[in-house]
């Protein structure tokens, strides 16, 4: 392991210089921002606890569906987690410079390979620490469990971080020494995507509904469970995770340290898998990134996206021109229209699932309580979904500008102009993708029309707001030297910007749902108080999402115009 | 016309150009020689518009940098030294940004673009995405690009860095030529022959002060140094 001391030591300067770099910055921001993170931190507890205790207090199945949330929690972050891995892991082992340089020292390929590899395990978990730690008190809190099982979350932590890294990582060498350079990578990729088809429709038809007859609960919420079932296969690694936390938060030490064992050990064989494939593959994955790509050419007389500028020739030339050209640029990255292709896959299941969820929603059998929990909390996920949407891909769009910045600085432009084209387009993006949201998940939700109509009203009004927070965010916290988004997002500004973001719809959902909630459910208001606040309700909203939205853009221009390159 | 009246730039402590004055008519071709650090980089992005002067006046063609940006921006091409482009473009795509930026004719900047890649012998590569080029052929993009819009003064950093030694004699003949029909070219480089070979005029800039200005022989007469020019340069710019 020659040369992993050096590295070790210089990532050290590096992060000393960085808590430096913090212990500079002004006292009353780090101080706000500390406690906001800390705010974040404890209202994600409460909330989390809340869900889980509203879920414990059914009778008999309480406890069951408190547990179904754990395997649900473990697969949902073991296969994000996965998903994740992978982009990362690929930029970081052959989309950086810096592997380019280290290669021309005389380090061993394995060393780089471990310090990419932990470099990226580090990029992907971070978001899980945030939520995972939060998600496991809350368990223990509902479960009463032992105080060693709180002492313990940190060792949970290791191998589930480590496990779908592997994964990702040994995915990634495979696919950069085998398929990536290949002339007929694409019918691999369509072969790959075939077998997993074939699995899926293997394990729908033969294996779930063994896993369902073997279900201990089968006369309550059973549609529930039979979606559920998935996830407590027992040869998904999230499932013994799951396991061995419901386990050991019964006490029941045997079973539960069996089940983390079991996690722990595969993580360690597919991590010698990872080593023993770096040690094969790394060097000559990485030479073949390097060369033998074919150049492929971009005519300027082709494609829809050349013909943008005549389409919208109303628009000013400026805007058309940087459309285009941050079109192109995104499509042209795989890491960038992968990742939005994860999201849309997510949705699409989230989205088809609804069918089976309410098949009887406007049947006697659901009050009208259940008709309003459920539109609110599809038009929450949806709002969170926008929210990480905009944190994630908004945020990073004035830092992609990155070092080319200085084109822009010496363009004859203002950058008003530069942040207003930015907020446009993007909101165009967000508004369709929000409203197409709303209307499919509540078309599938057979909702009344008049919630159906609140609800895309006050889907635009989240969209308006995030977007101007994201964007004006971005340009107040602007990373330019940083070319991976994913890295952009995760320092100070992204979770400012996911906080706030945050904070803003559960504002912005509460504050509808308690007039409609106290009249339409509980009828504890009249017609007229309603009416009332709902008025205020509604002014209260657009002076949020004009202070939400505005005051960062403001500051953000400010910056620019500020800014020396 | 470019003018730096009693100009200072600070970062932090440090001094970067320390009252700087400098006059540079229309159609001269100014080259600034100095060591690493010396402030050219810094003088040339504050003419750019890239920084602000801590204090002093910058103007050019008579528009003040601060007040009338745009207008000068209008005027003004900035060649970096290290040519920083969008990687997922191609040389062709970039230009064409490049043509609507300053609102050219569509017509105008895709012959422009046509005409200076064939003088970059770059017509071949065009089409294909930049991040596959060497770093010569950006650098070759990035003088097209700066040249594409007809500027009234060129602002470059190091141009030859990264050029084969054809490009080289092409983009010495181009500012040149550009130079001789009214053009202002303001250059900063490392380089002293090229200075000595194409430049009206030469400011040997120390620590952020200007040591030395005027054409070489002005330089050694006032250095009293009848010698090689690199000996005079390396007299005027010796730590004390």
């Amino acid at each position: 392991m020659e040369g992993l001391t050096g590295i070790a030591r210089a990532q050290l300067r590096i992060l000393k210089n960085n808590i430096t770099g913090i212990q500079n910055q002004p006292l009353l921001k780090t101080s706000f921002i500390s406690a906001f993170i800390v705010l974040f931190w404890v209202g994600a507890l409460a909330l989390m606890y809340k869900g889980l205790w509203f879920f414990n207090k059914f009778p008999i199945v309480g406890p069951a569906l408190v547990d179904e949330a754990i395997y649900l929690f473990f697969a949902a972050l073991f296969i994000m987690l996965a998903l994740s891995s992978i982009i990362i892991c690929y930029a970081t082992y052959y989309n950086s410079l810096e592997v380019d340089y280290l290669f021309s020292k005389p380090v061993h390929d394995t060393v780089i390979f471990m310090y990419r590899f932990f470099q990226s395990v580090l990029f992907s978990s971070w978001a899980f620490l945030f939520l995972g730690v939060p998600f496991l008190l809350a368990y223990g809190l509902v479960k009463h469990v032992p105080l060693w099982f709180y002492l313990s979350i940190p060792c949970y932590f290791v191998p589930f971080i480590l496990l779908p890294a592997a994964f990702a990582s040994i995915t990634v060498l495979l696919f950069v020494k085998f398929i990536s350079h290949r002339r007929n990578k694409h019918i691999l990729i369509a072969a790959c995507a075939m077998v997993v088809v074939v699995l899926y429709e293997y394990y729908m038809m033969y294996i779930r509904p063994e896993l369902f007859a073997k279900s201990e609960i089968d006369y309550f919420l059973n549609d529930l469970l039979h979606h559920l079932s998935i996830f407590k296969y027992p040869l998904f690694p999230g499932y013994w995770m799951a396991k061995s936390i419901i386990h050991s938060g019964v006490n029941d030490i045997g079973n539960g340290l069996f089940y983390f064992v079991a996690f722990s050990l595969t993580t360690v064989f597919f991590l010698q898998i990872n080593w023993f494939l770096a040690e094969k593959t790394f060097r000559s994955g990485w030479l073949s990134s390097r060369g033998g790509r074919a150049k492929k050419s971009f005519p300027t007389h082709k494609g829809i996206v050349n013909k943008i500028p005549n389409l919208f020739s109303f628009l000013p030339r400026f805007t058309t021109a940087m459309v285009v050209k941050d079109i192109k640029v995104f499509l042209r990255d795989p890491g960038q229209w992968f990742q939005f292709l994860i999201y849309f896959a997510i949705l699409s299941i989230y989205i088809l699932n609804l069918r089976n969820l309410p098949s009887s929603l406007n049947s006697a059998s659901y009050d009208t309580y259940w008709k309003f929990i459920i539109t609110f909390l599809n038009l929450s996920a949806t709002a969170l979904v926008l929210a990480g949407l905009a944190v994630r891909f908004l945020f990073p769009v004035m830092s992609l500008e990155g070092n080319k910045i200085w084109i822009l600085g010496l363009a004859p432009i203002k950058f008003r102009h530069l942040l207003f084209e930015k907020f446009i387009t993007s909101f165009v993006g967000i508004l369709f993708i929000s409203e197409f949201l709303m209307i499919s998940t509540n078309i599938m939700l057979r909702t009344k029309l008049s919630l159906m109509l609140i609800s895309c009203g006050l889907a635009a009004l989240i969209s308006l707001g995030l977007v101007g927070l994201s964007i004006g965010l971005g340009s107040i916290y602007p990373n330019f030297k940083e070319d991976n988004s994913a890295k952009i997002v995760s320092g100070f500004g992204g979770t400012l910007n996911f906080i706030i973001a945050l904070f803003y719809v559960i504002f912005t959902i509460t504050s509808f749902a308690i007039p409609l909630f106290s009249y339409e459910v509980h009828h504890s208001i009249t017609e007229r108080t309603f009416y009332h606040m709902t008025a205020i309700c509604c002014i209260m909203n657009l002076i949020a999402t004009m202070v939400i939205g505005i005051i960062p853009m403001v500051l953000g221009y400010k910056q620019l115009e500020n800014m020396e390159f | 016309m470019i003018d730096i009246q009693k100009v200072t730039k600070r970062f932090d402590r440090i001094v970067a150009v320390d009252n700087l004055n400098l006059t540079i008519p229309q159609g001269e071709f100014f080259s600034i020689l100095g060591p690493n650090g010396a402030g050219k980089t810094t003088t040339l992005k504050l003419v750019a518009g890239l920084l602000r002067p801590s204090s002093g006046k910058i103007s050019v063609n008579d528009y003040d940098i601060n007040e009338h940006a745009i207008q000068v921006k209008k005027l003004i091409s900035f060649i970096p030294d290290v040519p920083f482009v969008y990687e997922k473009l191609s040389g062709r795509e970039f230009l064409y940004f490049i043509g609507e930026l300053y609102k050219m004719n569509r017509k105008q900047y895709e012959a422009e673009t046509e005409r200076l890649f064939e003088l970059f012998h770059m017509k071949d590569y065009g089409d294909h995405l930049m991040e596959s080029y060497s770093h010569g052929m950006k650098q070759k993009v990035v003088i097209c690009s700066a040249l594409i819009h007809d500027p009234r003064i060129i602002l470059i950093d190091e141009p030859m860095v990264g050029l084969d030694p054809k490009s080289i004699r092409l983009v010495k003949d181009i500012l040149r030529e550009r130079a001789d029909h009214g053009t202002t070219i303001f250059m900063s480089t490392h380089t002293l022959n090229l200075a000595e070979e194409i430049s009206d005029r030469i400011g040997i800039i120390h620590n952020g002060n200007l040591v030395g200005l005027g054409t070489v022989d002005e330089i050694k007469r006032a250095a009293e140094d009848t010698g090689k020019f690199e000996d005079v340069f390396l007299k005027l710019t010796a730590e004390a």
